[in-house]
């Protein structure tokens, strides 16, 4: 039987699985973390991101398609004090890339920002991005509920609801949307002390145990 | 780089390279057995491979698979799903999930790490209630290994002297998390045990591997090897030995058989080069996984084995067992706006609910039992956590930016996890009509729940419902449909798949000896799940583990005696 080609090297991955070599025991607990974090940090920063450098270019959307998503994406999550909104978190750019691979997304993101710019024409002739901001505010009002529903409206109801969510999933995932929403994990540390005695005071105060 | 020589005859040839595989291949190459282990997959270096500390917006896809693939946020999980492997179901069965991780250390390297030990009074079920076989063996014959796998991998647990959760021994376990506190009262109540989770995490350093830095991200692989994987914990330090040969992209067609009825060889296809091989061996030990195994049994027949190797009892592939699974998430108003913090912790089980109905008179009205795993709180935000809110709430702008920040971490997940009896119309077969793209017959899946399932699956949902109750929470809508009867996950989906080789003392029906050698070829050991004779609510990779060092330690012993 020949050779087997399997081009791994042992000794190299002896070095990646964090292996100390003597007396582990005796190593504080804080510095295994740190030298965990650190390899983790070092080790990683290459391979995690998929990302091509450099600004996005569009791939599906039409010029006047993608500054449409933007504006929708600003009314729907605007800026605040917390954070900028969804146009900064770039949440048309995710959309975009996600359609430039789904035909079935493309007919429908297409179709129903073209739905948004009849309508507004109908109403105040012109397309959506060029109509004062109060026109705009007035249609989002009856299409961003289900209780506004009339056979002509439909449309218009179930494609903003889509932009909706894909525009929150696209923020609430950005790096923008996942400090706005405060998650502080993902990070190495060297203990766990649970969540803290405030927190969880804090918890039980509004808990259905709050009388033990 | 392992070179094998020409016509080189191994001690033992192990497939599979999971928790029963990479088990085998550490206790015999450490004692000094020459090893081959074939794995139908690649080798992932986790400096490179592995994508933990990496964010949803670190990916241009943010996690999300590309249309036609299943690429997703997470090496190694990308390697879940063989689309060159398809497998069929029976017309008329629910589709079988059937999850297949191709990489060294196969599943190990996905799974939640749960490590529970089966109860004495899962060994001799039949012998209590009637249902299903007993196993040949008792608790007392498998406790050493429990003892030397928890020694050598590591898991955190308590002390707790509960007959349905066996202690073991333990590395301290994490501290709860806020919403382990807040379930933890709401079990009080209901008067449901509540204790400390059990899983192969490292609270502390052991084995040269230091502890868990609580990144919470254990499924996308661990660079520090803090959590159990068979690649790093078994197989890596294996080939440090030099005594073990891997072979990856292995994929094993058919066993082949000598004259005396023995098995000589296993020919595979060499994925990388799309060529057959054939691997010689004198003892054999499959590790494919349950459903693989059955598969790479029944695919190996000849004029002396007609109905597949180790098949005179027409047993492989039949008993096949998951676990009964139901899932209910709530919404939990007193989580809401809960000051920032972080929530990670070792990323799976702080607290569990062992199984609490096993005294007779408070058995209710299904055999057996389950046990509950819960989480929930400000995990990292992920693509759809928002999907049920935002429909639900609808509008735009910035009230709806102050409900995402008010829903977020607000929510909670109670699953069941649960025995399965073993039923006539749950089994694989080969199915002639279909091959891979290796041109092996692939299998076929048998499914029906039968009425144990169906009351067990209903109990917990009533459970969850009463936890969910007493917190004060709302069901999310999502799993309202398993409120309107679809309430079991579908078979195969947890992953629990065992039973389709049991081991037996009756040669007429069960294909494996109480040492996992099969009744009907002397030099054939089986050490995956395939063995299991019942499915304990207790999920299975541990008790692998155990019996997979058990049969290596068979070897050695026989070895020893000259007698394999």
């Amino acid at each position: 039987m020949e050779k087997t080609e399997k081009g791994l090297s042992r000794r190299d991955w002896f070095k990646t699985t964090g292996a100390t070599t003597a007396g582990a025991g005796f190593v504080p607990v804080a510095a295994l973390a740190q030298q965990a974090q650190d390899q983790a940090r070092h080790d990683h920063a290459p391979a995690a991101s998929s990302k091509p450098v450099g600004p996005y270019e569009r791939k599906y959307f039409s010029e006047h398609e993608f500054q449409t998503l933007q504006a929708l994406s600003d009314w729907i999550i605007p800026p605040d004090a917390r954070s900028k909104g969804g146009k900064a978190a770039g949440t048309a750019e995710f959309i975009d890339l996600m359609a430039s691979v789904d035909k079935a997304l493309q007919r429908t993101f297409s179709g129903g920002l073209s739905w948004l710019d009849s309508e507004m024409r109908r109403r105040s002739g012109q397309p959506f991005v060029g109509t004062p901001e109060q026109k705009q505010r007035e249609l989002l009002d009856l299409i961003a509920y289900r209780k506004n529903y009339h056979p002509e409206l439909g449309p218009g109801i179930r494609f903003f609801a889509l932009v909706r969510q894909w525009t929150v999933n696209a923020f609430c995932t950005s790096k923008m949307g996942i400090e706005d929403l405060g998650y502080q994990g993902n990070t190495a540390r060297s203990d766990y002390d649970g969540c803290g005695e405030e927190v969880v005071r804090q918890l039980m105060e509004r808990s259905p145990f709050s009388d033990g | 780089m392992q070179v094998m020589k020409k016509g080189e005859v191994f001690d033992v040839v192990i497939v599979g390279s999971g928790a029963g595989g990479g088990m085998a291949a550490k206790v015999l190459a450490e004692a000094g057995v020459k090893v081959a282990l074939l794995e139908a997959g690649p080798a992932l270096d986790p400096a490179q491979d592995y994508l933990e500390h990496a964010w949803p917006h670190d990916f241009e896809h943010r996690g999300m698979g590309l249309p036609g693939t299943r690429r997703g946020f997470g090496a190694p999980n990308q390697f879940h799903w063989s689309d060159d492997e398809p497998y069929t179901s029976a017309p008329g069965s629910p589709k079988f999930v059937w999850f297949r991780s191709r990489i060294v250390g196969g599943r190990t390297n996905h799974y939640g790490r749960i490590s529970l030990r089966f109860s004495e009074y899962d060994f001799r079920g039949r012998s209590i209630d009637g249902y299903g076989d007993d196993w040949p063996i008792t608790y007392d014959d498998i406790a050493p290994y429990y003892d030397r796998v928890e020694r050598l991998i590591g898991v955190y647990g308590s002390k707790e002297g509960i007959p349905s959760a066996p202690d073991g021994i333990f590395l301290p376990p994490p501290e709860p998390r806020c919403v382990d506190h807040l379930i933890k009262k709401a079990c009080d109540r209901l008067k449901i045990p509540c204790i400390a989770g059990r899983r192969a995490v490292l609270t502390r350093p052991l084995n040269d591997r230091p502890a868990c830095h609580y990144c919470s991200q254990c499924g996308r692989g661990c660079v520090t090897a803090s959590n159990f994987a068979a690649s790093q914990v078994l197989v890596f330090p294996a080939l440090e030995t030099g005594n073990l040969t891997l072979l990856t992209n292995a994929m094993a067609r058919e066993l082949i058989t000598d004259t005396a009825g023995h098995i000589s060889a296993i020919s595979y296809v060499d994925k990388a080069t799309r060529s057959e091989r054939q691997i010689r061996g004198k003892t054999f030990i499959l590790a494919a996984s349950a459903c693989e195994t059955a598969r790479l049994l029944l695919n190996s027949k000849s004029s002396r084995f007609p109905n597949g190797v180790a098949n005179s009892s027409a047993m492989v592939g039949r008993n096949l067992m998951d676990t009964v699974g139901v899932s209910v998430r709530a919404h939990l108003p007193c989580m809401e706006g809960l000051q920032s913090h972080n929530h990670d912790g070792v990323g799976g089980l702080h607290l569990y609910c062992p199984w609490w109905l096993y005294e007779e008179e408070k058995k209710p009205d299904f055999p057996r039992g389950y046990h509950i795993e819960f989480g929930g709180g400000p995990g990292m935000p992920s693509l759809g956590m928002f999907g049920q809110r935002v429909d639900q709430v609808e509008g735009y702008g910035e009230s709806l930016k102050k409900e995402l920040r008010q829903y977020y971490g607000a929510q909670v997940g109670f699953s069941g996890r649960g025995e399965m009896i073993p039923n006539k119309d749950c089994y694989c077969e080969i199915n002639l009509e279909k091959v891979d793209r290796w041109g092996i017959p692939v299998l076929r899946f048998h499914w029906r729940w039968h009425e144990p399932e169906l009351k067990m699956a209903h109990h917990m949902k009533q459970t969850f419902l009463e936890l969910i109750n007493a917190l004060g929470g709302e069901v999310i809508p999502d799993t309202k449909h398993t409120l309107r009867g679809q309430v079991i996950n579908p078979p195969g989906s947890l992953i629990h798949e065992v039973g389709t080789a049991r081991m037996g003392n009756d040669p007429k029906t069960s294909v494996v000896n109480k040492y996992c050698q099969a009744h009907d070829v002397r030099n054939l050991f089986l050490a995956d799940g395939s063995v299991l004779v019942t499915n304990p609510d207790k999920n299975p990779t541990l008790a692998i583990k155990a019996l997979s060092w058990r049969v290596a330690d068979y070897l050695l012993e026989e070895a020893r005696k000259g007698d394999v």
